[in-house]
């Protein structure tokens, strides 16, 4: 099945990649923790609201052993989204807080910024 | 000011009919998915009948489900001659580009149905204005959804909404009601585009005066007033 083309950027919305590092109890289950957010934005904002958020949480960029992960949404609701994730108290049985380390445009930066991911370029010089 | 619902895909069309009465619609499009021949004339027999018991306009509206593009364009022209209004079945992509580089198409229904995107591009979406046909979102499919999914649906209704008016494509809404509890009036049809950020007069446009000029395009065509290249008989 073919999908539609990608669209001019300047037909494009703009994202950004918040990076979040969980402080809890328990280490936290992945599916645990996308409802949790999901029903935290939809709570507060609302269905409406929440399409224009666009929010997703990325799955490849979650780590469970140190419970960090990047959420991508809209670049006009990156405040939105923050608010959500503080609003988190409880995730299943055990309490947490959901700590932001920063915001950037590309998941690759986020991940260089913010995880201290490393490539062969970071060694050149 | 005349409203008009082109998509209603009723098991029991006069309960439905019956029920849009209190509500302001001007016309009313029983919508009959095209099976075969006998089908779709048992159909025309029957909106006949049923027309002269009520007061809403009846419009002929065959529904289009094709599984592949050269499908498509067969049974479009086997239905073409015989009904005011033929709407294709969105959802699949190829589908959807099909139905919109096709002038024959007046309606291109719920283009991001079951997607996981809003099921129109930019050229697909100038290939819609170019060849005059409609998008049609149905209301519908908001009842079905809740949560996150709805957010996800009104996101990509709202993205193919932006493309719509950057490529001066038309569009309208549809209630998509299979019996009368799904009936909803013309103004909370075009509140749903509103509460997605299209201009007011737009929304409103979008259940009365764009369907409405598809009614009665296709009515002079059929009525042959309207002759071959563009060339119509005035009055």
């Amino acid at each position: 099945m073919s999908k539609p083309e990608t669209l001019p950027s300047s037909l494009r919305e703009k994202r950004r990649y918040i990076a979040f590092k969980i402080n809890s109890e328990e280490k936290v289950e992945f599916g645990d923790l996308i409802n949790a957010l999901w029903s935290s934005i939809l709570n507060l904002f609302g269905e409406v609201n929440t399409g224009d958020i666009d929010f997703w949480l990325v799955k490849d960029a979650w780590e469970k052993k140190s419970q960090r992960g990047l959420v991508k949404c809209n670049h006009k609701h990156v405040s939105k989204v923050r608010l959500a994730m503080a609003l988190i108290e409880r995730i299943g049985d055990s309490k947490v807080s959901i700590q932001s380390l920063g915001v950037s445009g590309t998941m690759k930066s986020a991940k260089k910024k913010y995880f201290g991911e490393k490539n062969l370029t970071d060694f050149q010089s | 000011m005349d409203f008009y619902d082109l998509y209603l895909p009723a098991e029991d069309p006069e309960e439905v009919v019956r029920s849009a009465e209190n509500t302001e619609f001007t016309g009313l499009a029983i919508a009959h998915k095209y099976v075969d021949k006998e089908g779709l004339d048992g159909y025309l027999e029957e909106m006949d009948r049923l027309d002269s018991k009520v007061e809403p306009d009846l419009i002929r509206c065959c529904v289009v489900d094709a599984e592949s593009p050269e499908e498509l364009k067969k049974t479009v022209g086997k239905i073409r001659q015989k009904v005011e209004v033929v709407a294709v079945d969105g959802g699949d992509f190829d589908i959807n580009k099909a139905a919109v580089g096709d002038s024959r198409v007046d309606i291109l229904l719920h283009p991001e149905y079951k997607r996981k995107d809003s099921g129109m591009d930019h050229k697909t979406t100038k290939m819609a204005s170019e060849n005059d046909v409609v998008v049609g979102f149905v209301f519908h499919n908001l009842h079905q959804t809740y949560g996150k999914v709805r957010s996800h649906v009104l996101n990509h209704i709202k993205k193919c909404l932006k493309l719509c008016e950057k490529y001066d494509a038309e569009f309208i809404v549809t209630s998509g009601a299979g019996n009368k509890y799904e009936m909803r009036g013309p103004r909370e049809l075009s509140s749903l585009l509103s509460v997605l950020g299209v201009e007011a007069s737009l929304a409103i446009d979008s259940v009365s005066s764009t369907p409405k000029k598809i009614v009665k395009r296709n009515r002079r065509k059929l009525g042959g007033k309207t002759k071959r290249g563009g060339v119509e008989e005035l009055e």
